[in-house]
């Protein structure tokens, strides 16, 4: 059934659709069903009750606000069990046929709050790339994991700066911070101070991708296993949301079970579901920009006493670039998300991840800048609230990696970049 | 261990530093690596209290005496305001403290900033002078001042001199015998929230008025009865600039506490607007030479495929454009510097065209500055973004640098105006 969850033609707005400036940047939602947007509506008012009306007060207080606000959207709100399959207590969404509504939704929780959209992206693409290489079988065993009695926080363990190859990440194992091996009926692992995606200091599950016996596993290590030891919190500029933290795994032992993909496919996959959720959470930071643009222009006059700030025409451009900006970020996200519905192999859709993810955190970044500039002072005082999207932007912009060293992927697949000239 | 190449390395123009440029350069450069350097990483938690701050400012403004130099020396002050190297000076001093930290250097600054007017040849009001001197002069307190000119009503109005000429005002002084008395509310001075002993309230004599002897600087020491300063507010960064709202409720000082009198306080102001974006410019080449001191470190010690991170050819090209750039804005910030002490050759500073310049290379040396530093820390990844580095403190700053005085659209529309002679604008 067809959704039209916003209207595709710009009309003229009720006051009550201005609140949602969705309204006014339509795009096209046609593929979009009646449970796929009631999910998206539901996480929407939760963001805006949940966190948006209390951010003013709590401001970015984690215990207050940021963690039980986790919570909620991945317990009580059901996020976390999104993927799963029904006879595990999930909802039973394939992640192709969800890849949309995970959109839509982390792109309203990334509106809200980018750190919580940032962790729970992280989680999703954890899900997203087991399911998708499981049977519901295996999916049902594992789903545990990420399904307990209360909200799970996941840490992935990918690769990093230092373990990049040449600068490129390359999928069999060598850009891997972490290594295991087969041990009877456990797998043992060993990483000194590798960096987690995210939640570091309080996953209870950590995600780890690692060098397997000449392969590439992903590996599920409950977080309160024995020989895990968690560094000090990482003060970053911004994702208060997400407290990282360095962390070793000394010969942590987990059942075999635990091991729950193999193969270089695993790589692929994992880094495009996260290219997916991260963009849709830049997507919604660029929303919020928008919202808050609004709002602070509405009564501002300039140049004395009564120009209105919009009818300035170089505010009135800025501020169309502005909107332009998430427009086209939308959109891309979009069709990414529906380009995952289609594809065999998600990982297969890793440079055009790759190229919609940089290309939406660039975007954000651009966006919330040049907010900054009209808004002035009040760009970067915490009370507009303006400046901690963009310190959570180029934040989530340093983990999900270098533009640069990331171009030489897409060179390598595109041109043979570093193969004498063969493309892989 | 690697040596690195210093700093000292980066373009200058030798020909026309200050003769004082090594001694108070050098004096500033050491305060800097023992007292704000291995301190700054805690300065964002401190925006309220600045208790790990004030001791950096005592050092540098009260113990070394920093905060005298724009007085004349017969009050006991450095001279520094009547020398024709003034903006060179500024600059190299204004440089090494944003090195360190922009928001001691904007805090420093603007302590000189509204000093200005009644320090700088030709327009010294002596009268002035001797009887503020002694609150920066004679004392190894550190002092700071404030420049006080944004209003709620529009945050960019007050420094559209050329179009608005004072007419959106509202803080007001009316004549009352021999005082001004003084009205109004302020947002946003750099060195409020309790920090400073003096401020210069940009105010107006005539509201609505758009004549330029209606438009008045006037001193009040900010012990002075009906001055009230807010809580600090807390911003993205620039700790150590503490900003709050100020306001004045019947405030009186002698009418003599007039910066410069009728039409003057006007035309100089611009002057200072002139000097402000000088500063600006010399923050950002400040910002980015530390930022070059980290990534030469950074990447030469972290290696990527076996090979430090600056043999790989793409990242060099980041790195390049990083460096490429600061070598540009060193030269732009001492080149206006220059400008501004050479009125004999360029005109005045408080002139329309040198204030256009001035906007005109503040804004283009921040945009490229943000632009080359922001690829910078996305080069770094996770390492960029964390606090460890330093890097990331400094784009936050330079953000912020950016957008005072006006923001970049201000900037756009004076350099419009005066580059293609608008006349709407």
């Amino acid at each position: 059934m067809v959704r039209a969850e916003f209207p595709l033609v710009l009309g003229q707005p009720t006051t009550q659709d201005r609140r949602h400036m969705t309204y006014l940047l339509p795009v096209a939602n046609d593929r979009i069903g009646d449970e796929q947007g009631a999910f998206a509506d539901t996480v929407q008012k939760w963001a805006e009750r949940e966190v948006m009306a209390r951010r003013q007060t709590l401001r970015e207080d984690y215990d207050k606000l940021l963690r039980p606000a986790l919570g909620g959207l991945l317990q009580e709100l059901g996020l976390q069990g999104h993927l799963w399959p029904e006879s595990a207590g999930g909802d039973g969404e394939t992640p192709r046929s969800a890849s949309m509504t995970l959109a839509l939704a982390l792109e309203q929780v990334g509106r809200a709050d980018t750190g919580i959209g940032f962790v729970a992206a992280s989680g999703l693409a954890v899900a997203a790339t087991i399911v998708d290489g499981a049977d519901e079988v295996r999916a049902a065993e594992l789903a545990g994991s990420f399904m307990g009695g209360e909200a799970t926080l996941v840490a992935p363990v990918l690769g990093c700066l230092e373990s990049r190859d040449d600068g490129l990440l390359l999928p069999d194992g060598r850009s891997l911070q972490a290594t295991a091996r087969r041990d009877g009926e456990q797998i043992v692992l060993d990483g000194k101070d590798v960096r987690p995606l995210c939640c570091g200091l309080d996953a209870r599950l950590y995600a780890v991708l690692c060098r397997l016996e000449g392969g590439v596993g992903l590996l599920l290590v409950p977080g309160e296993s024995a020989g895990i030891r968690r560094g000090e919190q990482t003060l970053q500029t911004g994702l208060a949301a997400c407290r990282n933290a360095p962390v070793t795994f000394s010969d942590v032992r987990v059942p075999a079970g635990l091991l729950a993909v193999e193969g270089d496919a695993v790589y692929g996959a994992l880094r495009t579901w996260l290219c997916l959720g991260l963009s849709a959470v830049c997507s919604g930071a660029l929303l919020a920009t928008c919202e808050i643009l609004e709002d602070w222009a509405e009564s501002r006059v300039i140049k004395g006493r009564g120009q209105r700030f919009v009818d300035n025409p170089l505010v009135a451009e800025v501020m169309a670039g502005v909107v332009q900006r998430t427009t086209l970020t939308r959109m891309a996200v979009r069709d990414l998300a529906r380009t995952l519905t289609v594809t065999d192999q998600p990982g297969q859709s890793l440079l055009t991840a790759l190229t919609v993810a940089h290309h939406a955190a660039t975007t954000a970044d651009e966006g919330l800048g040049r907010t900054m500039e009209l808004m002035g002072s009040a760009g970067y005082a915490t009370e507009w609230n303006l400046e901690r999207y963009w310190r959570d932007i180029k934040t989530l912009h340093g983990h999900l990696g270098s533009e640069v060293l990331d171009r030489l992927e897409i060179a390598r697949h595109c041109f043979g970049h570093g193969q004498g000239g063969a493309r892989p | 261990m690697t040596m690195f190449r210093s700093i000292d390395e980066l373009t200058r123009p030798l020909e026309y530093v200050s003769p004082m440029d090594e001694l108070l350069g050098g004096m500033v450069r050491r305060w800097a690596e023992e007292h704000v350097i291995p301190h700054r990483r805690g300065f964002d938690e401190d925006w309220r209290e600045h208790r790990r701050i004030e001791p950096a400012l005592e050092r540098l403004l009260g113990q070394l005496g920093l905060q005298r130099v724009m007085f004349p020396e017969e009050y006991g002050g450095w001279g520094l305001g009547h020398s024709g190297h003034f903006a060179v000076g500024c600059a190299r001093l204004v440089e090494e403290i944003a090195r360190a930290d922009s928001g001691v250097a904007v805090a420093v600054g603007v302590t000189f900033w509204p000093m200005i007017l009644i320090c700088r040849e030709p327009h010294v009001n002596h009268r002035l002078c001797r009887e503020l001197a002694p609150m920066f002069c004679g004392t190894t307190r550190a002092r700071l001042a404030a420049n006080a000119m944004t209003e709620p009503q529009g945050g960019a109005d007050i420094e559209n001199l050329d179009l608005l000429r004072g007419s959106t005002l509202n803080t007001t002084a009316v004549r009352d015998g021999d005082e001004w008395v003084i009205n109004g509310h302020k947002l946003w001075p750099t060195n409020t929230g309790g920090a400073s002993a003096l401020f210069a309230v940009v105010c107006t004599t005539r509201p609505g008025s758009t004549d330029p002897d209606d438009f008045a600087v006037i001193f009040v020491p900010a012990d002075a009865p009906g001055v009230t300063q807010g809580a600090p507010y807390q911003k993205a960064g620039m700790a150590a600039d503490k900003n709050s709202d100020l306001w004045f409720e019947d405030v009186r000082v002698p009418l003599w506490y007039r910066a410069l009198g009728p039409g003057d306080d006007f035309t100089y102001f611009k002057e200072v607007i002139s000097i402000g974006n000088m500063g600006s410019i010399a923050m950002v080449s400040g910002v980015l030479m530390n930022v070059y001191e980290v990534l030469q470190r950074f990447a030469s010690e972290v290696k990527v495929g076996g090979r430090p991170l600056k043999e790989n050819d793409a990242a060099a090209g980041v790195l390049a454009d990083l460096v490429a750039d600061l070598e540009v804005i060193r030269i732009t910030c001492y080149q206006y510097a220059r400008m501004i002490d050479r009125p004999d050759l360029y005109g005045p500073p408080w002139s329309d065209e040198i204030v256009a310049r001035g906007r005109a290379l503040k804004y283009s040396a921040c945009d490229r500055a943000l632009k080359s530093l922001g690829r910078a820390v996305n080069l770094m990844e996770t390492h960029g973004v964390d606090r460890v580095w330093d890097v990331e403190k400094h784009w936050r700053d330079l953000k912020i640098i950016q957008l005072w005085m006006g923001g970049k659209q201000l900037c756009q529309m004076e350099t419009a105006r005066w580059y293609y002679q608008c006349e709407t604008l």
